[in-house]
């Protein structure tokens, strides 16, 4: 499966153009690069930066925690001072009604304790039968009903020490609507020990928001919430390893009843397992966290939501570096893209552009700009193939053309009117001096000679028909020369039949006559045979004329001299013929022969 | 009549040329055939010819070169050159050497009278027949010895005759031709023919065949030679090279 996937791609990929290599290349390095710097985000540096924003987040709950923890120490302070105040203490012990001197003792010496305090709205002083005494800040409701048994049994329950509630378990309630945070404890007398009264000293419940104030911003939300109704044991504040005792089914409107102040929204979330320790409740969404802390010695829970973006967190040092870093990054891609482009595809994509050429039929050169390195070189290379192949192309073309010429001359030679000229001088004296049997004779010689001799414009004829073309012109060659040579042949049977390039033999016989024969001056010879022997086809053209040496022979094959160019054409065209495959062999004596001796291998005869 | 010679390798356009021509009525007379350049150089004395016809192509000294030289020794001589159609660029040779016509082949009787009809008034006007030169023969000696000399030492060159010699010499040629006869009772022709004969001979002592005989004693026309020879020895010149070679034997 794999294996064919890893096929299909490479095969897919080996097909591809260089600019799509390059350019799939890129995708894959790039998707790559992006990959990894994801999980390398998402599983080192965002695991650290969430760890750090939990660290910096616990930290602001536990200073939220500690400052609110140190209002509530110096209302417990001020508390213990009214407590111990002799004046309150007569007060209590007394039985006057209303405010008789007594009472405004107390008050007054109330008033001492509370000038410093900034949060205080109110300070009442009950009496056990709930008679009371008070300084307010602005006007407090007060409802006497809910100080039923089980109010007093929480704060009883204490011994002498505090309990917040909000609202005072809901005996007061502010005409603004906004909630106090109610400080409530007992008083004992020093003597008996025996409660004697409580007191309620209200803050205003900007003692809790601005323990927050600081913090707060559109990222970051915080609230208070009152979670006294939803303890299952509701006699006594349960310890930090008590979770269990919070009951979770909270429904929504209690929710926002228990709402003290802050972000009303946050009482969504406010179902979740309250550890009583600042801890993470739960990464709500990806950014966002959530925060719970309870206020010691109180049903108070704070929560914190935090919004704030995981890079906020990033020093503007990394951030940069970050950013300048995928910059360079991105920059470096691009540079070296533009490179491979400008450098290397965009010269090869040019090259094959113009190499592309050549299967159109133009071996033309290749005249573009390309750099000076190995593309360059290639070019170079490619043009220098090109000339040679120009060259060898010309060269064969001057070849065929050559032999084409040749073989045109050759036929020219014989075509020119020349020997029909003469021939026909000839017979013009047979028919003044001879019987008319031998003018006959010529004439007709002449014409058969002629008809064999063009041959129906076919460029290959039997040897038979060469042979009789080459006996016509010998007869009259005589008639014009008059007795200068004897022919005579010796041929298998077999070879009549041999299919040969028209006018091989005559031009022969005509070279031995002008340069063998008629130089001689005597009466001379001409031989003329094939022979099958050691699987050859030999021919053989013998004169005993005047010869030639060795010297001459190599120039007529070596194409210099110029007297036998005609020799030399027909020997070339028989060569050419028959593929360089034959061997001629140019044999003579000075003044005795002149022999050629053409050897052709039997496998590549053919026969008509 | 103006005297006229055939010079042609082919018996048969000199044999046409006889037969088809009316001489007589034009006032001329064929005196002489030779089949090659080289038997016209040793003719032509004989016979004194006022128009040559020449083939342009022969074996041994061509038509352009036997014109040169003819010309050159008898400047009165009219040459006609026979020539092949398509011999055309081997025949623009013959420009500036004083050829007086041209006749190409195959040949046709009225180019021939026509171009003789115009040579023969030119004839008339540079050499009217009735007229009898004057020859102006100086008495002076003749050096006998020293034309022998002569011979001697050029014989093997092919383009020697009376004619040449007696320039060469600085004589009057008929002159030479008289007093050299009278002096040796033989001309100088035959002189001439005689001493390569002779040579010849003893050429064919050493076995050497007909064709390189002939070039080697001045007559490199080996038909010619030939002729020369069995009409000078009575025997051909192999039937003398066997006899030779029998001896050896």
């Amino acid at each position: 499966m794999i294996k064919n996937w890893v096929h299909k791609i490479t095969r897919w990929y080996s097909t591809r153009k260089l600019r799509d290599k390059v350019n799939a290349l890129f995708a894959v390095i790039l998707c790559t690069y992006f990959l990894i710097s994801f999980l390398l985000y998402q599983f080192l540096l965002k695991d650290y930066i969430n760890t750090y924003v939990h660290s910096a987040n616990i930290d602001i709950m536990t200073s939220i925690e500690s400052s609110v923890s140190s209002e509530f120490r110096d209302a417990s302070n001020v508390s213990k001072w009214i407590m111990e105040s002799n004046e309150v203490l007569t007060y209590l012990k007394s039985d006057e009604k209303g405010t008789s001197g007594v009472a405004y003792d107390a008050l007054n010496s109330i008033y001492r304790f509370t000038t410093s305090e900034d949060y205080l709205s109110s300070v009442y002083i009950f009496k056990n039968d709930k008679t009371y005494i008070n300084i307010s800040n602005g006007v407090t409701y007060l409802d006497l009903s809910k100080m039923d048994d089980s109010w007093y049994r929480d704060i009883i329950a204490e011994q002498g020490g505090y309990i917040i509630k909000v609202n005072g378990g809901g005996v007061f309630h502010q005409v603004s609507g906004k909630s106090v945070i109610s400080f409530i404890r007992t008083i004992y007398d020093f003597n008996t020990q025996r409660p004697v009264g409580t007191l309620v000293m209200n803050y205003f419940d900007s003692i809790l928001s601005d323990s927050y104030a600081s913090f707060d911003n559109s990222k970051k939300k915080f609230a208070y919430f009152d979670i006294s109704d939803y303890i299952s044991m509701p006699n006594r504040i349960p310890n930090e390893t008590e979770n269990t005792y919070f009951n979770q089914n909270i429904s929504t409107k209690e929710k926002k009843d228990s709402f003290v102040i802050g972000d009303k929204s946050l009482s969504d979330n406010l179902q979740i397992n309250v550890d009583f320790t600042p801890k993470i409740i739960k990464d709500v969404g990806v950014r966002k966290s959530l925060y719970t802390e309870r206020i010691p010695n109180s049903y108070l829970v704070l929560i914190e939501e935090d919004n704030t973006s995981t890079i906020r967190y990033l020093s503007p040092g990394v951030i940069i570096s970050i950013v300048v870093f995928i910059l360079i990054t991105i920059i470096s891609f691009g540079l070296f893209g533009i490179f491979l482009k400008y450098s290397i595809t965009s010269p090869v994509e040019k090259l094959v552009a113009s190499m592309d050429n050549v299967k159109n039929g133009w071996l033309r050169r290749v005249s573009l700009k390309l750099p000076d390195d190995e593309i360059g070189q290639l070019k170079d290379s490619y043009n220098q193939m090109l000339v040679e192949i120009n060259k060898l192309i010309e060269e064969l073309i001057e070849k065929e053309t050559a032999y084409q010429k040749a073989e045109l001359d050759a036929l020219q030679e014989q075509i020119k009117p020349h020997f029909l000229y003469n021939t026909l001088d000839t017979i013009g004296y047979l028919s003044l001096e001879k019987p008319r049997e031998e003018v006959y004779d010529a004439i007709e010689t002449l014409g058969s000679f002629y008809r064999k001799f063009l041959s129906k414009g076919q460029s290959e004829i039997s040897f038979l028909d060469e042979i009789s073309i080459t006996k016509n012109y010998l007869k009259l060659q005589k008639l014009r020369y008059g007795d200068i040579l004897r022919d005579s042949y010796d041929i298998d049977e077999k070879a009549y039949k041999v299919k040969i390039p028209r006018l091989i033999f005559q031009p022969l016989v005509e070279n031995a006559i002008y340069h063998g024969i008629r130089p001689k001056g005597e009466i001379s010879d001409i031989k003329i045979s094939a022979k099958y022997m050691e699987k050859q086809l030999v021919f053989t053209i013998y004169d005993n004329g005047v010869g030639t040496d060795k010297e001459v022979i190599e120039k007529i094959l070596n194409d210099e001299d110029s007297k036998s160019f005609g020799l030399k054409k027909t020997l070339d065209r028989l060569k050419k013929y028959y593929d360089n495959k034959i061997d001629i062999e140019i044999d003579s004596k000075v003044g005795f022969y002149f022999m050629i001796k053409i050897s052709v291998p039997e496998e590549i005869v053919q026969y008509i | 009549m103006y005297k006229v010679m055939l010079v042609d390798d082919e018996k048969a356009i000199r044999s046409i040329l006889i037969k088809t021509i009316n001489w007589e009525e034009k006032g001329l007379q064929v005196v002489a055939e030779a089949s090659s350049g080289i038997e016209a150089i040793n003719t032509i004395d004989d016979v004194v010819p006022d128009i040559i016809f020449v083939d342009i192509r022969m074996p041994f000294m061509d038509g352009i070169e036997f014109a040169k030289l003819a010309i050159k020794r008898y400047p009165d001589l009219k040459i006609i050159m026979l020539t092949a159609f398509d011999d055309f660029s081997y025949a623009k040779q013959c420009i500036g050497i004083g050829v007086s016509d041209y006749i190409l082949k195959p040949i046709v009787r009225d180019d021939i009278n026509e171009s003789l009809d115009k040579i023969i008034n030119e004839l008339k006007v540079s050499k009217p027949l009735n007229v009898f030169e004057s020859e102006n023969e100086k008495e002076c000696s003749v050096k006998i010895e020293e034309v022998k000399e002569y011979i001697k030492n050029n014989y093997s060159n092919q383009t020697i005759n009376l004619t040449s010699i007696a320039e060469n010499m600085g004589y009057n040629p008929s002159y030479l031709s008289r007093k050299f006869k009278d002096e040796m009772g033989i001309g100088i022709a035959s002189y001439l023919t005689n001493l390569r004969i002779n040579k010849a001979k003893e050429l064919a002592k050493e076995g050497m065949i007909m064709y390189m005989t002939a070039d080697k004693v001045g007559v490199p026309d080996p038909n010619y030679f030939g002729k020369i020879f069995k009409k000078n020895v009575g025997v051909s010149y192999s039937d003398y090279l066997k006899k030779q070679d029998e001896k050896d034997v």
